[in-house]
């Protein structure tokens, strides 16, 4: 290799090595803090301290809930954050609730990715999902003027037969009572004590999605292996810049001494 | 190379780190296949109506053997004819539940999909080298699978739900096609 073709070599290799440098920084601070800690976790006791920051709480899904209630007929539906309560009945619920209405014997309540139909005593009939033909998100649920009860999204409407099982399109009317939320004061102290009691987020799960780069998403683990990779860059060039130097270095003392 | 040079590479950088994080922070739900689209796929572009599954109280009990817990629901919605029942059946894996569509014909499984993946996990199950493990198997009367599913390592939750609705599919079409006499 020519001395000119050699130059250039090392300045790209220095150029490289000082922005991967300073590029691999962030990283290197985050994974050397984040694995100290986690390496003592028992007697830092992270498991035990919850992190209770806002913004952290809402990225996470961890929403100070609010009560939305629905009374249909003799029956009441409150949602507050993912539980439910049928007739102060419990029963797990995703989404937020839009709307709910009275079928015969049972109830109907809509989310908006999906459709309950519930007993009165809680017990789940049916979960209706977009496979019945509904677009989703839904945001509003509604009987017609013929008793027909009706979904509305952004996408249309549709009309369900008496067994709500099939669910056709249909051309938006006027003569629909849509299901308004009634208020609710959150009478009952079960539903009030345990849907508003304070969740934290243990300190430990933060670090170890901090860590593994989970806390970025489905494709944070690969952005660490990114860092993994531009830190192994990193070693071979240093080293190899540090055999550069002193290879110059006895160069420069055999010169000085000749 | 000078200082502006280099100025000039780490905004671009930086830009590049950002639009590589936003769209990783926004990741949520992984829609594969709509389930309409897949029950469009499964009756060759024309579905029929959907039907209605009854559960008794036989039924809970065996859906219970096999999912380990009580089935959420009282009726189960399926798609038939010709002896070719379709299902959108869904199970939850660590946390959040896996959305699956699965095809089943004269008691033996045609094929099943991910339809909609929540996890933040074991995700791998949707290939179709997993998938096609299911292809042809039977309900023992044991009710489990009669061919040995093999596992993928991280997806240990995934794989045991698919395997499970895969059972539960099997199940309920043995039902409906009594009921149907095909």
């Amino acid at each position: 290799m020519s001395t000119g073709h050699s130059h250039r070599w090392a300045s790209v290799l220095y150029s490289l090595h000082r922005r991967l440098g300073a590029i691999a920084a962030v990283f290197v601070l985050l994974l050397s803090v984040s694995g100290v800690a986690l390496n003592h976790t028992d007697s830092l006791a992270l498991a035990r301290k919850e992190i209770n920051w806002r913004p952290l709480m809402d990225y996470y899904g961890l929403h100070q809930p609010m009560a939305i209630s629905y009374t249909a007929g003799e029956s009441r539906v409150v949602q507050i954050g993912e539980g439910c309560w049928v007739n102060d009945i419990s029963l797990e619920c995703q989404g937020s609730l839009v709307g709910v209405l009275e079928v015969g014997v049972l109830l109907t309540a809509a989310f908006q990715d999906h459709i309950l139909l519930l007993t009165k005593r809680g017990e789940i009939v049916e979960r209706i999902g977009s496979e019945s033909g509904i677009s989703m998100p839904i945001d509003g649920l509604g009987r017609d003027a013929q008793g027909a009860i009706r979904v509305r999204s952004a996408a249309g409407e549709w009309v369900g037969d008496s067994e709500l099982l099939v669910w056709t399109p249909t051309a938006p009317v006027r003569a629909v009572h849509w299901s308004k939320p009634s208020s609710y004061t959150g009478e009952n102290p079960q539903t009030a004590t345990v849907s508003f009691s304070p969740v934290g987020l243990p300190l430990e799960r933060i670090l170890l999605d901090l860590h593994s780069g989970r806390i970025f998403g489905t494709y944070g683990p690969w952005l660490m292996d990114l860092a993994a990779l531009m830190m192994a860059l990193l070693a071979i060039s240093g080293v190899w810049i540090r055999l550069r130097q002193r290879r110059q270095q006895r160069r420069r003392r055999r010169r000085s001494v000749s | 190379m000078d200082g502006r040079r280099e100025d000039t590479f780490m905004y671009r950088y930086f830009l590049f780190v950002f639009l590589l994080i936003c769209p990783i922070v926004m990741a949520g739900d992984e829609v594969y296949q709509s389930p309409k689209s897949f029950l469009i796929e499964a009756f060759s572009g024309d579905p029929p109506a959907p039907s209605m599954l009854w559960l008794t109280p036989k039924l809970k009990e065996d859906a219970r053997t096999i999912l380990a817990h009580a089935y959420i629901g009282l009726r189960v919605r399926y798609w038939l004819r010709g002896g070719r029942s379709a299902w959108v059946l869904e199970e939850i894996g660590k946390e959040k539940p896996i959305t699956v569509g699965l095809v089943v014909e004269a008691d033996r499984l045609e094929y099943l999909r991910v339809l909609v993946f929540r996890e933040s996990r074991g995700w791998e199950v949707r290939h179709g080298f997993f998938t096609e493990q299911f292809a042809r198997t039977r309900l023992d009367s044991d009710l489990s699978l009669d061919k040995d599913i093999d596992g993928i390592s991280g997806a240990t939750l995934s794989v045991r739900a698919l395997t499970k609705l895969a059972r539960l599919a099997l199940l309920f079409h043995r039902q409906v096609s009594n009921v149907d006499g095909s």
